[in-house]
C-alpha cells in the first residue's frame, strides 16, 4: 500500500515536471543558449602568450635575417600597470621590423613600462621599471640568459667593467651596485640628501669619465652627482638647470646636459629649459641654450664620432658640438605643429651612418610608430613598433 | 488580487501617486510587486529599469560593481576583487553614468565618475536605471544614463531586526546588521555593516618566466559602514525624512604580474571615505506635490605609493589626496489638475568645494564652484493608446548658460488590452567637464567646453501575466551622437592634457527578459539581459599612422549578456548566475596580434595575443534554504563562485580568483 503511494507521489511529481517544462516550451531556445554557454566556457589562458616560439637559431632564414646585419632594439613601455610593455627589433638593412619579439622568443610578457635598454659584451640588458627587474638577453637570438630582480623603480643601467654594473632608480635614493657575472645585487650607493621638503634624489642617465660617473637627477631635481666607481661613493656634485634628464659625453670630453626646467605649477622649478655643457674636471658650466618656458626638451643624443648633438623640442634639432647659437630651423619639422599633442617622444642616432630615428607614441594606446630618417634629414622608412615606444637602442654587427 | 496589488505600489510609490490617499495596511514583506503601471504618461518613450527585488536579494552581500555587471546591461571596468569598477552604460565613458543617491548627485566632482565597488547592495532599498535620455527628468550628464539608488520607509513595520554573516574564501568576512523600530508616523531604519577579505588567492604567475605559484598579495579590502534613515509623518500629507550614510575603505592594490622587485617596495594603498546626508519633505496638496531636499556629501579619498628606501624605511612616492564636499539642494513641484495632463518642475543648486593635493610633489587645486539646474517637464496623455512627454533642462555653470538639453518622448499601446507598448524619443543632453578636466595639475584644461550628446532611441515592451505566470521583455535600440568628447593625450610639454577632441558615436540593442512561473508550490524565475555595444571612435585623426578611426572603444565588449535563473521550492532555493562578455580590446586600434601589418617578419603566423581579452563566461551558484518559525526566519546560502574555475582577467596584469566558495547565514525577526 505504502509502496503504491509512493510510486502514485512518483508519477505525480513525474507530471508536474511535465507541465513545468511544457511551460517553459517557450523559453526552450533560451535554454539551449544557456547550455551553450556552459559548454563553450573554456578559457585558454596560454592562447596570450605565443605557441610557435619565434626560435631563431633553429629557424635558418630567421638566422640568417638576424646573423648578417645590423638591428635597431625599440623599447616600447606599454601602458602603467597593464604589464604590456614589448620589445621591437627592426633590421636595419633589409628595412623589416619584429614586434613583441622578447615575447615571442620567450613565452612571458616584458613586463610593465619597459625602460631602457643597453647593450654590453652582446648581452641586451631591459630595464622594466615597474616590474623593479632588469632582463638579461642574448642579442643574436634574444633568448633570456637572466635577470636581475629586487629593484624598486630601476631606469638606467651603466657597465663600470665587465664585472661591475650600477642602476639608477627614480624612488630608491640610491643606486644599485649588481655583480655582473651573478646577476645579484652587491651593494647600493646612497644618493639621499636628507632634504624634506622635495623627494631627492631620483637618478637617471649616467656618463663615465675615466673613474667618474656623472649621474643626472631628474624629477624636482637640480643636480648632476659626480661617482667614484672605485669606492663606490657620491663624491661631488654640481648644481645645473633644473631637472637634468638626459646626457651624453662628446669627442672632446665634455659632458652636455638637457634640463626639462619643469612644468607650470611645480614648486622646486619652473623655469625655462636648457642645454648646458659641462667642464667634468672642474664641473663648471662652459655654455647654456636656453628653450622657451613651457618648452620640453627631451631625448638628448650623439652621433657616432661625437661631434654633433641632436635632441627632440617638438621638433627634432642637430647642432654641432662647437656651436656658440642654438640653431633657427629645426632638423626634422614635426607633423603635429600647431597643435598641443604631443608627437616625438624619443630618438635615436644611428652611430655607424648617422641616420636619425624617431619614435612617435601616437594617442599612446596603439602601436607607436618610428620614422628612419637619413643624415641630411630625408625620410627613408616608417614602421610600427608596441605602445609607446620610448627607447631605441643599436645592435652592434655580429662578428 | 489586483486591487491589492495596486494599491501595494500605492505605499511603495506615495511619490507618484501624490494626489491619492496613502494606504498602509498590506503586508509587504514577501510581495514582490506585480502590478506597476507600465503605461505612465509620466515614463512617456523613455527607458527605466527596475532592479527585481530578487535580484537585489541575490546580490545583498556584494557591491553595486558586481550586481550591474551580472543583472543589467550596464558594462563594468573592474580592477579585481573589491578594486575599482567603473561602468559605461551604453558604450560611454564612466563620467557619463550620472549616479543619485536619494536624490543626491553622488559622483565624484573630481573626477566625474563613481568607483561601484564602494556601494554595497545591502544599503540599497530600490534601485533604478534611466537608460539614456531617461536620466534627463533626474539630471543632465548622463549621456549613457543614470543609476538611481534610493531608500525607502515600510510603514507597517513595528519591529525587525536581522542579521547576516558571510564567509567565503580568501579570509573574506562579511557582516550585515539591520534593525528598524516605529509605527505609522515614526519609522527608524539602522544598517551596519563591515566587509572584509585578504583576497590573497593563489596562482601560476605566468608573467614570470619560473611560472612560480604565487600568492595575490597587497590585495586585501575593509570596509565598513553605517546607514540611519528616520522618516517621520508629520500629518497624514507630509512626510520628513533624514537619511545619512557613512563609510570607511581601506584597500591596498597589488603591485602587477611582472613585478619581480623588492618585496618591501611597490605599495599602493587607497582610502576612501564618505559621508552622505539628507533631509527631506514630501508634502501632498490636492493637485500637487512638492518635494525639498538638502543635503551634503563629503568625499575623502586619498591614494598612496611608498617604497622601502635603505636607512628610511617606508616612504612614500605618492601620496595623492582628495576632498570634496557638495552641498546640494533640491526643490521639485508636481501637478496634475486633469487626469491627461501633468507637469514637474524642479530647481537645483550644488555647491562644489574641493581640494586635490599631492603631497610629494606639493601639486594641486583648490576649487568652489556652484552649479545651477532647472527642470520642467510636460506629460500627456493624447488618448487612451498615446502618450507624450517634453521635458527641457538647463544648467548654469560658473555664470555660464548651458545650451538646452531636452528630450521628447512618445509612447503607443497599440492594443487596449495587451500590455504591448512602443516608445521612442529624441533628445540631446551635455556632460560637463569634471573639475580635475579643468584643473589638475598640470595639464588641466580650463578652456574645456561640455561635452554633447544626441540620441534617438525607440524601444518595443511586452508584459504578460496571468495568476501562476508572468513574462516581461523590452527590446530597445539606441543611436547616439557625442560631440566634444574630452580625451587626455600627451602634450609636447610632457604632461598629459584634455581636450574636447573625440568623437564617438555609440549605438546598440538592449534586450531584457524576465520570466517567473509557479507552479504548485515551485517557482522558477529567469532574469536575462543582452546588449549590443557599438561605440565607435570618429574623432579627427590627429596622429601619423593611427589606427583607431571607426574602432571600437578600447576595453568595450560588443556582445555582453547575462542570465540570472533561480528555482525555489518550500524555503529551498537554487540560482545559477552566467556573466559573459565577447572579446575585448585593450588598443584603440582594436589590434589583438603582435601587429597590424602583415608585412612584418612572422606576424601572420604569430598567436600572440597580449593586447587582447579573450570572452569571458563566469559562473556561479548559489543553492540555500530557508526556515520561518512564526516572526523568526533563519537561513543558509552556500554559493560558489567562478562555477567552472575559469582562468580570466578583467583588466591586463591581472589575475583574478579560479573558483571560490561563500557561506552566508541569515537571521531575522519581524514583529
Amino acid at each position: 500500500m505504502r509502496r503504491i503511494a509512493y510510486i502514485q507521489q512518483i508519477r505525480c511529481y513525474k507530471l508536474k515536471f511535465i507541465n513545468l517544462l511544457s511551460h517553459f516550451r517557450m523559453s526552450s531556445q533560451l535554454i539551449g543558449i544557456i547550455v551553450c554557454i556552459l559548454f563553450i566556457s573554456c578559457i585558454d589562458d596560454e592562447s596570450l602568450i605565443e605557441k610557435n616560439k619565434f626560435d631563431i637559431d633553429s629557424d635558418l632564414a630567421l638566422k640568417a635575417y638576424f646573423s648578417n646585419q645590423r638591428g635597431l632594439f625599440v623599447v616600447n613601455e606599454g601602458n602603467f600597470m597593464y604589464d604590456n610593455a614589448s620589445l621591437s627589433y627592426y633590421l636595419v638593412d633589409s628595412m623589416k621590423v619584429v614586434n613583441h619579439i622578447f615575447s615571442r622568443v620567450n613565452g612571458v610578457p616584458l613586463g610593465d613600462v619597459a625602460h631602457s635598454m643597453t647593450i654590453h659584451n652582446n648581452l641586451g640588458y631591459i630595464v622594466v621599471n615597474n616590474s623593479g627587474k632588469v632582463y638579461v638577453i642574448d642579442v643574436d637570438n634574444l633568448k633570456i640568459k637572466g635577470k636581475i630582480t629586487g629593484l624598486v623603480s630601476p631606469r638606467y643601467i651603466h657597465f663600470v667593467d665587465n664585472t661591475k654594473a650600477y642602476i639608477t632608480d627614480l624612488y630608491a635614493k640610491s643606486i644599485t651596485i649588481v655583480d655582473l657575472n651573478t646577476l645579484q645585487v652587491t651593494g647600493s650607493i646612497s644618493v639621499n640628501n636628507f632634504e624634506t621638503e622635495f623627494y631627492q634624489h631620483p637618478t637617471e642617465q649616467m656618463v663615465q669619465i675615466g673613474k667618474k660617473l656623472y649621474v643626472s637627477c631628474w624629477s624636482y631635481d637640480d643636480k648632476i652627482l659626480v661617482i667614484d666607481v672605485d669606492s663606490d661613493r657620491l663624491i661631488d656634485s654640481l648644481t645645473v638647470v633644473g631637472q637634468p634628464r638626459s646626457m651624453v659625453c662628446d669627442k672632446s670630453g665634455k659632458v652636455w646636459v638637457l634640463s626639462d626646467g619643469g612644468a607650470s605649477g611645480n614648486p622646486f622649478v619652473y623655469e625655462r629649459s636648457a642645454l648646458t655643457r659641462i667642464n667634468p674636471e672642474t664641473l663648471e658650466i662652459e655654455r647654456i641654450f636656453r628653450f622657451e618656458l613651457n618648452d620640453n626638451p627631451l631625448s638628448l643624443c650623439i652621433n657616432g664620432s661625437g661631434d654633433t648633438l641632436s635632441l627632440i623640442n617638438q621638433h627634432v634639432w642637430q647642432l654641432p658640438i662647437t656651436a656658440t647659437k642654438f640653431p633657427e630651423k629645426p632638423f626634422i619639422s614635426s607633423p603635429y605643429s600647431g597643435l598641443a599633442i604631443g608627437g616625438f617622444y624619443s630618438m635615436a642616432v644611428d652611430p655607424l651612418t648617422s641616420e636619425v630615428y624617431v619614435a612617435d607614441a601616437v594617442d599612446n594606446v596603439q602601436q607607436g610608430s618610428v620614422y628612419r630618417f637619413s643624415p641630411n634629414g630625408i625620410a627613408i622608412d616608417t614602421f610600427k613598433v608596441g605602445i609607446i615606444p620610448g627607447n631605441l637602442c643599436f645592435k652592434p654587427t655580429s662578428k | 488580487m489586483l486591487k491589492k496589488i495596486l494599491s501595494l505600489y500605492m505605499v511603495l510609490f506615495p511619490l507618484v501617486l501624490f494626489s491619492q490617499h496613502i494606504t498602509d495596511t498590506i503586508h509587504i514583506k514577501e510581495i514582490t510587486v506585480h502590478g506597476e503601471r507600465i503605461f505612465k504618461k509620466e515614463n512617456a518613450g523613455v527607458k527605466i529599469t527596475r532592479i527585481d527585488s530578487m535580484v537585489m536579494q541575490d546580490k545583498i552581500t556584494v557591491s553595486l560593481s558586481e550586481l550591474l555587471s551580472q543583472n543589467t546591461t550596464v558594462f563594468i571596468k573592474d580592477h579585481g576583487r573589491g578594486a575599482l569598477a567603473t561602468a559605461s552604460f551604453r558604450g560611454t565613458a564612466p563620467s557619463h553614468t550620472q549616479v543619485y543617491w536619494n536624490g543626491l548627485t553622488i559622483n565624484s566632482p573630481m573626477l566625474g565618475m563613481t568607483d561601484f565597488s564602494l556601494i554595497p547592495s545591502f544599503i540599497v532599498d530600490n534601485m533604478q536605471l534611466e537608460h539614456g535620455s531617461a536620466s534627463l527628468g533626474t539630471g543632465s550628464g548622463g549621456l549613457g544614463g543614470s543609476i538611481a539608488i534610493e531608500n525607502m520607509p515600510a510603514w507597517n513595520n513595528r519591529f525587525n531586526v536581522s542579521y547576516r554573516q558571510s564567509v567565503g574564501s580568501y579570509d573574506s568576512f562579511g557582516e550585515f546588521f539591520q534593525f528598524g523600530i516605529g509605527n505609522r508616523k515614526f519609522q527608524s531604519k539602522t544598517r551596519i555593516y563591515a566587509d572584509d577579505s585578504h583576497n590573497d588567492y593563489q596562482y601560476v604567475n605566468k608573467a614570470i618566466i619560473e611560472r612560480p605559484l604565487m600568492k595575490n598579495d597587497n590585495a586585501d579590502f575593509h570596509k565598513k559602514g553605517l546607514l540611519q534613515e528616520f522618516y517621520y509623518r508629520l500629518t497624514e500629507k507630509n512626510i520628513l525624512s533624514l537619511k545619512a550614510w557613512a563609510q570607511v575603505s581601506d584597500r591596498s592594490l597589488p603591485s602587477v604580474m611582472s613585478y619581480e622587485g623588492d618585496d618591501r617596495s611597490n605599495k599602493n594603498e587607497q582610502q576612501d571615505s564618505t559621508l552622505k546626508v539628507v533631509f527631506d519633505w514630501n508634502s501632498y496638496f490636492k493637485y500637487f506635490k512638492i518635494d525639498a531636499k538638502t543635503g551634503v556629501d563629503i568625499q575623502n579619498t586619498n591614494y598612496s605609493l611608498s617604497n622601502f628606501i635603505h636607512g628610511v624605511g617606508m616612504f612614500p612616492a605618492i601620496n595623492s589626496s582628495g576632498k570634496s564636499f557638495a552641498w546640494n539642494s533640491h526643490v521639485g513641484i508636481e501637478s496634475a489638475v486633469v487626469n491627461r495632463l501633468s507637469w514637474k518642475t524642479s530647481f537645483d543648486v550644488v555647491n562644489y568645494n574641493v581640494h586635490s593635493f599631492e603631497a610629494v610633489d606639493q601639486v594641486g587645486y583648490d576649487k568652489v564652484r556652484t552649479d545651477l539646474s532647472a527642470f520642467g517637464g510636460i506629460y500627456y496623455q493624447a488618448t487612451n493608446w498615446m502618450n507624450l512627454s517634453f521635458m527641457l533642462r538647463d544648467q548654469i555653470i560658473e555664470r555660464n548658460l548651458s545650451p538646452l538639453m531636452f528630450n521628447v518622448g512618445a509612447s503607443v499601446q497599440p492594443f487596449a488590452k495587451k500590455e504591448f507598448i512602443l516608445k521612442a524619443n529624441v533628445s540631446r543632453n551635455y556632460h560637463f567637464p569634471s573639475l580635475n578636466d579643468l584643473y589638475w595639475q598640470p595639464g588641466g584644461n580650463p578652456d574645456l567646453i561640455e561635452e554633447e550628446s544626441k540620441t534617438v532611441e525607440s524601444s518595443v515592451f511586452y508584459q504578460l501575466h496571468t495568476n501562476s505566470f508572468r513574462c516581461e521583455q523590452e527590446l530597445t535600440s539606441y543611436y547616439s551622437d557625442i560631440t566634444n568628447w574630452i580625451i587626455w593625450l600627451p602634450s609636447f610639454q610632457g604632461y598629459w592634457q584634455p581636450f574636447n577632441l573625440k568623437k564617438v558615436k555609440s549605438y546598440g540593442i538592449e534586450y531584457h527578459l524576465k520570466l517567473i512561473q509557479e507552479i504548485y508550490d515551485f517557482e522558477f524565475q529567469l532574469h536575462g539581459n543582452y546588449a549590443y555595444t557599438k561605440s565607435l571612435n570618429f574623432g579627427d585623426r590627429l596622429f601619423l599612422g593611427d589606427g583607431s578611426y571607426g574602432k571600437q572603444l578600447p576595453f568595450l565588449p560588443l556582445h555582453s549578456g547575462n542570465i540570472l535563473f533561480s528555482a525555489s521550492y518550500k524555503g529551498f532555493y537554487l540560482r545559477f548566475q552566467n556573466n559573459s562578455y565577447g572579446e575585448r580590446f585593450t588598443l584603440s586600434s582594436n589590434q589583438i596580434g603582435v601587429s597590424d601589418d602583415s608585412e612584418e617578419i612572422g606576424a601572420s603566423v604569430s598567436t600572440s595575443r597580449l593586447n587582447w581579452y579573450y570572452p569571458y563566461y563566469m559562473n556561479n551558484l548559489t543553492l540555500g534554504k530557508e526556515l520561518k518559525f512564526k516572526s523568526l526566519s533563519m537561513g543558509l546560502d552556500f554559493k560558489v563562485n567562478n562555477l567552472f574555475n575559469e582562468e580570466y582577467r578583467s583588466v591586463l596584469g591581472r589575475y583574478m580568483p579560479r573558483r571560490n566558495y561563500e557561506v552566508l547565514l541569515k537571521i531575522a525577526f519581524a514583529q
